[in-house]
């Protein structure tokens, strides 16, 4: 029956509509957290410059024996993946877990065994579920760094290195480049490789300074911050860029649902219309035979 | 002026602020110190306290700025004077009742012995913070 199908055509242009609604809401949702994350994100950006320049300094100015910048013999690996919790925002979480796993496979298949640190409930479901060992697992960050969520995150990574649990700790995480890119990432963590230093670095060695009260007692107080401001950086970059993918792929549902609901429109007004023409048909038809 | 250098104070958060002074006091971890125009290269931590900047030498009324540091770095090089905390607020800024009311609650959890000992680095470190804030703020009022 004509009339039946017009009656499905108008609930499915109806459900369509709602879940519209819902992305539409979501994207506007993400558009402000993004604003949020992406202004701590640049206002974050001048102190970690300052910590990565003055640890840059002070490796130049000679070795140091501290545990965190010791390269051991790589036996055991950890990755910390940085997800998001919840899902609706495309491709990003399997771009990072992606990297990820490749980083883990490799290591393993190296015979250097390989954990998984997962911040976000996806990274865990994911890894856990495909037999990796999760190590740990945070799904209660909300999609917002904090000074709080760093240091609980750097802490536990920096026991693991420093008691021997890994040897090496990489980041995966989605590097922010802009709203509509997100770069995933592969950057290790500890041990720590001071950044290389650029043209003005030359200059800047060739300063002698005063180092109060030692470079060694330096290195002590600068390293645990150094790791958790890197930490900090990383969950900044992580959720900007989630609450980017979210808008981007949000706009798009949105879009989408547009497109579907005017081609159901097409189609409920075509066979309206077919219905006429027949029921029509039908009368002129029962006319003529009369 | 001949007499004065550039002061960038950089926190966690923010790009706190960027100014000429002519003289800046700082809770180093080995004692406060003083810095002054000329100064030669120097990178110490800080540990938290009370940070004074002067930004002229006239002495008069406004000139002088006192701040609340936490944990942090200078590094001195050039007549530039950058300054790296976790934290950084303007006497001004600071609520008095709030870090009276965290001193005791950091001297109660200090006085409580069977607390981790986690918990007592940071109860000491909260405890510093707050006299460093109460510092600041009767110094600049």
């Amino acid at each position: 029956m004509a009339g039946a199908g017009i009656k499905t055509i108008n609930k499915r242009i109806r459900s369509v509509r709602s879940t519209q609604q819902i992305t539409k809401a979501m994207k506007m949702v993400s558009a402000a957290k993004l604003r949020r994350a992406q202004d701590r994100l640049v206002s974050a950006r001048p102190y970690s410059h300052k910590l990565a320049e003055l640890l840059q300094r002070l490796a130049e100015s000679g070795d140091s024996g501290h545990p965190y910048l010791e390269r051991r013999a790589v036996h055991r690996r950890l990755v910390v993946v940085v997800t998001s919790d919840k899902g609706l925002c495309g491709a990003y979480n399997m771009n990072v877990m992606r990297v990820a796993q490749r980083a883990a496979d490799a290591s393993i298949a190296e015979g250097r065994p390989c954990a998984i640190y997962a911040v976000g409930r996806k990274a865990r479901d994911y890894f856990r579920k495909r037999g990796y060992d999760v190590v740990a697992a945070h799904d209660d960050f909300a999609a917002s760094a904090s000074d709080d969520k760093a240091r609980r995150v750097a802490d536990a990574v920096v026991r693991m290195f420093t008691e021997g649990e890994a040897d090496e700790v990489l980041l995966a995480y989605a590097a922010f480049i802009s709203t509509l890119t997100q770069r995933p990432a592969l950057d290790t963590l500890l041990p720590v490789a001071p950044p290389a230093g650029g043209d003005d670095a030359a200059k800047a060695a060739a300063v002698d300074y005063i180092w109060e009260p030692g470079r060694d007692a330096l290195f002590a107080a600068l390293l645990p911050q150094y790791l958790r401001n890197r930490v900090y950086i990383t969950l900044c970059e992580a959720f900007a860029s989630e609450h980017g993918a979210r808008m981007t792929s949000m706009s798009a549902a949105t879009e989408n649902a547009g497109e579907l609901i005017e081609a159901l429109t097409l189609k409920r007004n075509r066979e309206r219309q077919a219905a006429i023409t027949q029921e029509i048909s039908e009368i002129v038809g029962g006319a003529n035979a009369l | 002026m001949a007499n004065s250098f550039k002061v960038t104070i950089t926190t966690a958060e923010q790009q706190l602020l960027e100014t000429d002074s002519v003289s800046l006091t700082l809770p180093g971890i080995a004692g406060y110190l003083g810095i002054w125009a000329n100064h030669a290269p120097l990178v110490t931590a800080l540990v938290p306290g009370v940070m004074t900047l002067h930004h002229d030498d006239s002495g008069a009324e406004g000139t002088v700025s006192h701040f609340a540091v936490s944990r942090g770095f200078v590094e001195v090089a050039g007549n530039r004077v950058s300054v790296m905390v976790d934290s950084c607020e303007p006497a001004g800024e600071i609520d008095v009742t709030r870090a009276e009311a965290a001193l005791e609650r950091a001297k109660k959890l200090l006085l409580e012995p069977a607390n981790a000992k986690v918990d007592l680095a940071r109860a000491e470190a909260a405890l510093e913070r707050a006299k460093a804030r109460l510092i600041a703020a009767r110094k600049g009022r």
